[in-house]
């Protein structure tokens, strides 16, 4: 039997976006963590050794971040889900009264706070 | 960073390749139910297999902020048989009363084993030392009620992984990426002994043919792909490649399934799930302020305005109350006979105050104003340790939101029974949490050799009645499967199956899976939405048996990616037809189930306060019931407890 060869569109998205200076592709691994992680099966491993992943079919993204939670060097800004614009959510600061989103111009700087628990009781890079 | 391009499919391409595995117990679906039920089943000395259709590392829509009713935890004020009584009217007897029970007496016990797996269910940090959901003996902090101390916080975002090791260690075969495709019967008959099950590798197209001698189906309800699919992103509570694939393959099988009629409110809205600033579940009991920071109070069950904190969490004096959100509010749409206070913004009054200028939108979450174990335990907790809403705290405290100073946008949404504060936010249908497979007090279906557990039996819900559910259901199924012979399979059924899945590989014009499911959608929204009478239904109906036999036969997939796309699809398209089935079959309106005909417009009349069952046998639709409470009925025992004591398989 002939081997077919198929070919799959890939694209850089917003969605899923990826800092090839601290991402290396888990190289270790037979699978990156994140396309592991992934549960619409939506990122590919890089043909390219040490390179981020490449994102397939990126309006399957639901949002779950999987690919961040997987990722050793998320903190370190590997790996960043971001909403589509209309999730990108509005607060107030009760003091001033001034208006915040996710996404703005000029944020204000990361609450850098850990959850209860920490942020990965179990993910390590190993 | 843009860049675009085509990559070589990664992945070896073995379309029609054929494995076969034989096992003792198959379990389907790698969500919640499905690891449990595997690990129980592993742990009784079979052979086990599970088959999911993403990665069990990370797999299935639950998260977990609050486990219970765990009535056998050490601090609980209510035993399962109060409990219930609670519980039943709330529901107006469409509940699965087995189901329920059994989460009430085994949740604790494991929510026990889930600890020593690796899943963390205390604060032995202190984090919350003195707090007052805090149990200072234990260490276990509870939610919602803080008397009763019937349902515990946790931190989910640990349990997923806790089940995926413990499955490593149990010798469970996990096989990942894979989507089951159609159960097999004995002889390949309607009905019969269920000895099997066949799958497609949705990245190299390869096909598995499992045999079984028992098979325990845990692929749990649709997500908002019937109603609500429009072609673009898919979000929702429940994950997107959920699409009732179960019931799809049961229904072929000839298993009994009820409540597909029933449908829930929801919202198109796009905002993160439990990522806005809310006054229920996860957020319960969060302060919420209109625009102006004036407080909006919560109301009790009698309509009485509560005026301190301690009153939201602790019940009423009045009889033996618990509080507990979502429970009849999950059938009903209204949290009616829990008493479960009801922040005013989420009750319909609340319309007339805010046109009256006495409230000013928007309005917002106050974690600022609550003390700091409650800010933790919301915000720091339940949201950033769910699981599913981990990416939430993420996103949000990176984007600079300090919940010690800052105040979350509350949109309201389809919980509330309140305005819309989002013209979209109660603009659609989603399954019904009743919907699924009849099962018994052993949690097996009507076919032999077939189990069931979590979102894919009827009237169960919630991440730990999917784990005890699982649990239960991987102790009998192991069980039988003791005893049980081992069935040849019907080759033809095999092959069949084969020619249906690869089809759309073979065609290279045609539609693609987005536009079958977005119409699919649309007939649902259109013969199936607000209002419906016989005829609309039949012309939906129509429209879907034609869907089927044109639209569906076009179907192209390039990539075994797009494959199991097109396969989730075609199993939508079957789901969609059962709903409508279903919802033809009651010749009733509704309100618990949310059906309004207008042809029949009484709410649920007496002679029909029952549960309608579809099967089919030889291919045609059958038509029957069972009456409210059937598990207390002959051949069961009249108690709970009895019941519970003669099948328990500990």
């Amino acid at each position: 039997m002939s081997v077919r060869k198929i070919y799959v569109p890939f694209e850089a998205t917003k969605f899923i976006e990826f800092d090839p200076k601290v991402c290396n592709g888990c190289p270790t691994l037979e699978e990156p963590r994140c396309v592991k992680a992934c549960r619409m099966d939506m990122l590919v491993k890089n043909p390219e050794p040490g390179k981020p992943p490449l994102t397939i079919y990126s309006d399957e993204c639901c949002d779950c971040g999987c690919c961040v939670h997987a990722c050793p060097r998320a903190l370190q800004g590997a790996i960043k889900m971001n909403y589509p614009i209309a999730e990108n959510v509005r607060w107030k600061e009760k003091k001033t009264g001034k208006h915040f989103r996710i996404g703005m111009p000029n944020p204000p700087s990361p609450n850098t706070k850990p959850p209860s628990g920490g942020w990965y009781p179990e993910n390590k890079e190993t | 960073m843009s860049f675009k391009g085509v990559v070589e499919w990664p992945y070896e391409l073995r379309y029609g390749t054929v494995n076969r595995v034989e096992t003792d117990v198959l379990v389907i679906g790698g969500g919640i139910a499905g690891p449990w039920a595997a690990i129980e089943a592993a742990r009784r000395g079979t052979r086990v297999t599970l088959i999911e259709e993403s990665d069990n590392i990370s797999s299935g829509p639950s998260g977990c902020d609050h486990w219970g009713p765990a009535l056998d935890n050490p601090c609980a004020k209510i035993t399962p048989d109060e409990y219930l009584e609670i519980v039943d009217p709330g529901y107006r007897g469409y509940i699965n009363g087995i189901m329920e029970y059994i989460n009430c007496n085994d949740g604790y016990r494991a929510l026990l084993e889930l600890e020593k797996m690796g899943g963390k269910i205390r604060d032995d940090a202190d984090e919350f030392k003195g707090a007052p959901f805090r149990d200072e003996d234990t260490k276990l902090l509870f939610a919602y009620d803080y008397e009763n101390r019937h349902t515990l916080r946790v931190w989910g975002q640990t349990f997923k992984l806790a089940l995926y090791g413990e499955m490593l260690r149990s010798d469970v075969e996990l096989i990942n990426r894979v989507y089951a495709t159609g159960l097999l019967t004995e002889g390949g008959k309607q009905g019969a002994r269920v000895v099997g099950a066949t799958a497609v590798n949705v990245r190299t197209g390869e096909y598995y043919v499992f045999k079984a001698k028992a098979t325990v189906l845990c692929t749990g309800k649709a997500s908002d792909r019937p109603w609500l699919y429009s072609g673009y992103r898919i979000n929702g509570l429940r994950a997107p490649n959920l699409v009732g694939s179960g019931f799809a393959m049961a229904w072929r099988a000839g298993a009994e399934l009820t409540q597909l009629e029933g449908k829930r409110v929801t919202g198109i809205s796009r905002h993160p799930a439990y990522g806005t600033g809310n006054p229920r579940n996860t957020w319960y009991p969060c302060t919420i302020v209109d625009a102006n920071g004036k407080e909006i109070p919560y109301i009790s069950l009698d309509g009485k305005t509560l005026t301190s904190f301690d009153q939201r969490v602790k019940p009423s004096t009045r009889g033996k109350r618990i509080i507990m959100p979502g429970i009849p509010m999950a059938m009903t749409g209204k949290a009616l006979e829990s008493d479960m206070p009801v922040c005013l913004s989420d009750r319909p009054e609340f319309e007339e105050l805010v046109r009256k200028g006495e409230y000013k939108l928007p309005l917002y979450a106050d974690l600022t104003s609550m003390s700091e174990y409650e800010r933790k335990a919301i915000f720091g907790l339940m949201v950033a340790q769910e699981g599913k809403t981990w990416i939430v705290y993420r996103n949000l405290t990176q984007a600079g939101f300090d919940p010690d100073k800052d105040l979350l946008q509350y949109y309201g949404d389809w919980f509330s029974s309140g305005p819309s504060l989002d013209a979209t936010s109660k603009r659609g249908w989603t399954m019904s949490t009743g919907s699924g497979l009849i099962v018994d007090w052993d949690l097996k279906t009507t076919l032999d050799g077939f189990y069931g557990a979590g979102d894919t039996i009827f009237g169960s819900n919630f991440h730990s009645a999917a784990a005890t559910g699982g649990r239960w259901a991987g102790a009998k199924a192991a069980e039988y499967a003791k005893h049980a012979s081992s069935s040849e399979l019907d080759e033809s059924q095999v092959q069949q199956g084969m020619t249906r899945i690869y089809a759309p590989t073979e065609r290279t014009e045609g539609i693609d899976w987005k536009d079958l499911n977005t119409g699919i959608s649309s007939v649902l929204r259109t013969y199936f939405g607000e209002y419906v009478n016989e005829e609309l239904l039949e012309i939906g109906q129509t429209w879907l048996r034609e869907l089927e036999s044109k639209e569906a036969k076009e179907l192209v997939a390039s990539n075994p990616h797009e494959l199991m796309r097109s396969l989730e699809t075609l199993d939508l398209l079957t789901v969609s037809q059962i709903i409508i089935e279903s919802a033809l079959s009651r010749k009733a309106s509704s309100k618990a189930l949310n059906l309004r005909r207008l042809d029949y417009s009484q709410d649920d009349p007496t002679e029909w306060n029952k549960f309608v069952t579809l099967k089919q046998a030889d291919g045609k639709v059958v038509v029957g019931e069972h009456p409210f409470g059937f598990w207390l009925m002959p051949p069961y025992a009249p108690t709970y407890r009895e019941n519970y004591e003669e099948h328990k398989p500990w």
